[in-house]
């Protein structure tokens, strides 16, 4: 699918997810699909608001925008509306005038036309559509493949850094398939790339701690 | 407190009018009609007057006096006017309001003879002393007791209670006895609170025949808020909001607040009709295909000023706060234009010991205020990170240990067992790996109406999800949860291999990749089965508005809303204005000169309508 506006630059995110995506950033115009609603959303979110963009978020009632602030979301530019109702397409439409970047969760499967119709609109401006949820059309698709949250024991410690395995693939540029070991978030709320070494996932199952590790892996 | 009590040279001379019909009748609403036509009556002849209590009002009496030829004289006019509207009142003048009060209670208990007493200037003093200490019951706080406890001191009049050293007073009797005592020597506790009367300062417009469509109404609301605008800069104020009031013909009325803070022009409050109407229409008549709709259109408009405050000019901040640009705004307002106010929120982080207090949501157009300050230390709240997922209701769960038993928690904060099953309502179970806790919580507890005692609990399960749980009067809540998103299928049903299994071999599935480390042929698997998802079309009538604005103008326009001359290789039709292009080349930034080539599109766009 052809994206507008080539001359203008992506929007940036977060340097973490970087490799991630195709040139290092959301081409304009084009639809990023994240299969389920989640910390992956808000991190993406975060990279184009700490850059003094625009953003909204449709049809997610429960977003934590703690954690989005925490990840570098700038509150100030951000608009919610929790429930977009059976009219959603137009409340997109509408936010994708306003802001750089919508992130919506469809509370109906979306039509094909309804997709053809979003799509068109994305290409008229300046924005990017990031969808938790299904779109077929989608230009990149990310997806958590593995996941393990650290600092919790059997009755102590507290919740503390997430380690994932992120994928993305999709069409085009994105096609090939790139897979990153990510610190989401890393213990002081960020997103950082995980060295390999480091990831707990290649521990042996009972969980005992490393020589260089003093975090403790939870999770199966 | 008055003038007297500084040694001031004159009295505050003081005008009561009482009508004793309207102050022991029921306060219906048949009797405030007639306490307000009395009110309105009295304005007439002073204008700022204070009402004291149902069926009776005073007001200084120097100036109308003697305007009028003197206190008796404005009595006797006032008596005769609101005798027209067929009720009788009692009117009492002395130095200070107690004293007035109690004249025109003389006044109306001397019954049949003169409604009207005066007590000359000087003379208050002395018309005091004879009164019973009774009459202070109603002024001063617990006036009962002490009404009461001077009559068995002995104390029958006000002469009596007012011959006592205040100093005496005070040590025996407080506060209140001050107040008191203070009544009884003639001086009041305070001056008058008199206010103007409020003027009327909304605008309507009545259409006959009914407009049926929204251009003209919002033509009409463009003139209407220019006289809203004149008639509050005539009276030196502002308005917070303005509401916006449709009444269509078939009786239903359609009412909307809207952000005004002085700074809407008269095309915005027209633009804001306008959506309102727009927002209004579809929900009504969704089948009919365009303005002509059943309801027969609106009969009349009103613009009322919302919150009403002196206006002090604005100054906009020169750094600090975030500048919403026009375009987020006008987004913004499409948004709340369909789904209402409330529908568009902006988030401000905040104080408070739950992840629901912690991120206030304000609607978009007023003061972002945090509802607890964030500053504070806020013992007792999360540590650690925050949780991407805030349940707005929390869900109701079952935590179970190994034998199946309800995990619980004492008073004294010790669990039962270890939780290893945690199952949210409406979801299959989980197997938890790992928990932490619990940590209590005690909020309010001086309140009993609102105290609440919780233990939290986070619990990470088999599926690589994290929980944000806690225990209240035995029950056990999910409040948040942490969690990244994204994993298995993007199809939206997690069925398959890359599934969460539930309870069974999750170690097995979480070994696989672990030790296989190649997460590319986990990606190959996933892509073979995204090929497998079909498309479907279903028929969904969309209308999305078009960069031009609105879809029903952009057809009207002549131009297509379909979507395939959108293509991206074709050049955009420029549907603005040669006015506004003009506006948009020389202004080239955002900021206010965009606002004025806004203001100046619609006003054009409005005039080239009305032509």
């Amino acid at each position: 699918m052809p994206v507008a506006s080539p001359g203008l630059p992506g929007l940036p995110v977060l340097s973490a997810l970087r490799e991630l995506l195709p040139r290092g950033g959301l081409a304009r115009g084009s639809v990023l699909a994240v299969a389920e609603f989640g910390l992956l959303c808000l991190a993406l979110l975060a990279g184009a608001s700490a850059d003094g963009g625009w953003c909204g978020i449709a049809g997610i009632p429960e977003a934590g925008v703690l954690a989005a602030a925490g990840l570098g979301l700038d509150t100030g530019r951000t608009l919610l509306v929790p429930e977009p109702g059976p009219a959603w397409p137009q409340v997109v439409a509408s936010l994708l005038d306003g802001c750089e970047l919508v992130l919506v969760r469809p509370p109906a499967r979306a039509s094909a036309q309804v997709r053809q119709r979003l799509e068109a609109t994305l290409r008229r401006g300046r924005g990017v559509l990031l969808v938790a949820g299904d779109w077929p059309g989608a230009q990149v698709r990310l997806r958590v493949v593995t996941r393990r949250w650290t600092g919790l024991g059997d009755g102590h410690g507290r919740l503390r850094a997430c380690c994932a395995e992120v994928a993305a693939d999709g069409r085009g540029e994105a096609a090939m398939t790139r897979t990153r070991w990510l610190w989401l978030p890393a213990e002081d709320g960020r997103v950082a790339v995980a060295d390999p070494a480091d990831v707990p996932f290649d521990l042996p199952a009972g969980g005992q701690p490393g020589p260089g590790r003093a975090l403790r892996a939870v999770g199966g | 407190m008055s003038p007297r009590g500084f040694g001031a040279d004159q009295p505050t001379r003081i005008m009561v009018v009482s009508c004793p019909e309207l102050r022991g009748a029921e306060q219906g609403r048949e009797t405030a009609r007639r306490h307000e036509r009395v009110i309105a009556v009295v304005t007439g002849f002073c204008p700022n007057v204070e009402v004291v209590e149902p069926g009776m009002c005073a007001f200084g009496a120097r100036g109308p006096a003697r305007y009028f030829g003197g206190e008796a004289a404005l009595a006797a006019r006032i008596v005769a006017a609101v005798a027209g509207l067929g009720i009788q009142v009692r009117i009492g003048v002395a130095d200070g309001l107690f004293a007035a009060l109690l004249a025109a209670g003389a006044a109306a208990a001397a019954g049949g003879g003169d409604p009207v007493r005066v007590i000359p200037p000087g003379g208050t003093a002395g018309f005091l002393a004879a009164q019973p200490v009774s009459d202070l019951a109603g002024q001063v706080l617990a006036g009962q007791d002490l009404t009461a406890l001077l009559k068995r001191l002995g104390l029958g009049t006000l002469g009596d209670f007012a011959a006592l050293p205040s100093a005496d007073v005070v040590s025996r009797f407080g506060d209140a006895g001050e107040r008191a005592h203070r009544l009884a020597r003639g001086l009041d506790s305070r001056p008058l609170a008199t206010r103007p009367p409020s003027a009327d300062l909304s605008v309507a417009q009545e259409f006959d025949p009914p407009e049926p469509r929204a251009e003209p109404v919002a033509f009409a609301a463009k003139a209407l808020a220019g006289r809203l605008h004149a008639g509050l800069a005539a009276h030196g104020l502002t308005c917070v909001r303005v509401r916006v009031l449709a009444v269509w013909a078939d009786g239903r009325e359609s009412s909307r607040l809207w952000r005004h803070d002085g700074l809407l022009s008269a095309a915005a409050v027209a633009d804001r009709v306008r959506w309102q109407l727009d927002g209004w229409r579809p929900a009504a008549n969704n089948d009919a295909d365009d303005d002509q709709h059943a309801e027969g259109g609106v009969a009349a408009l009103r613009l009322a000023p919302d919150q009403v405050a002196r206006a002090t000019g604005e100054q906009l901040a020169l750094w600090g706060e975030t500048i919403v640009s026009d375009q987020v705004a006008r987004a913004a307002m499409r948004v709340q234009a369909m789904l209402g106010h409330q529908a568009v929120l902006r988030p401000v982080p905040s104080g408070g010991r739950n992840v629901h207090d912690q991120v206030t949501l304000v609607p978009f157009g007023e003061k972002r205020e945090a509802r607890l300050a964030a500053d504070r230390p806020w013992p007792g709240r999360v540590m650690g990170a925050a949780p991407g997922v805030v349940y707005q209701v929390v869900r109701e769960a079952d935590v179970t240990d190994d034998a199946g038993q309800a995990v619980t928690v004492s008073g004294r904060c010790a669990v039962s067992a270890a939780p290893a099953r945690l199952a949210v309502r409406g979801e299959p179970p989980r197997r938890v790996t790992g928990w932490a806790g619990p940590w209590p919580l005690s909020e309010r507890w001086w309140d009993p109406a609102a105290a609440r005692r919780r233990a939290r609990f986070q619990l990470a399960t088999d599926d690589g999800r994290a929980w944000l749980a806690v225990v209240q009067d035995g029950r056990w809540l999910v409040e948040a949860g942490y969690w990244l998103g994204g994993l298995g299928e993007p199809g939206g049903s997690l069925a398959g291999a890359e599934a969460p299994d539930v309870l069974g071999d999750g170690v097995r599935r979480g070994a696989g990749i672990r030790r296989g480390a190649r997460p590319a042929s986990a990606a190959r698997r996933y892509r073979c089965r995204r090929a497998a998802v079909g498309r479907t079309a279903l028929p969904f009538l969309v209308q999305l508005p078009r960069r031009g604005g609105h879809p029903r103008r952009a057809r009207r326009r002549g131009g297509s809303a379909r979507p395939g001359d959108a293509r991206s290789h074709r050049s955009r039709r420029d549907v603005r204005d040669p006015a506004v292009r003009a506006g948009r080349g020389e202004a080239g930034r955002p900021g206010r000169a965009a606002a004025h080539g806004v203001r100046r599109r619609t006003e054009s766009r409005l005039a080239a309508r009305a032509g």
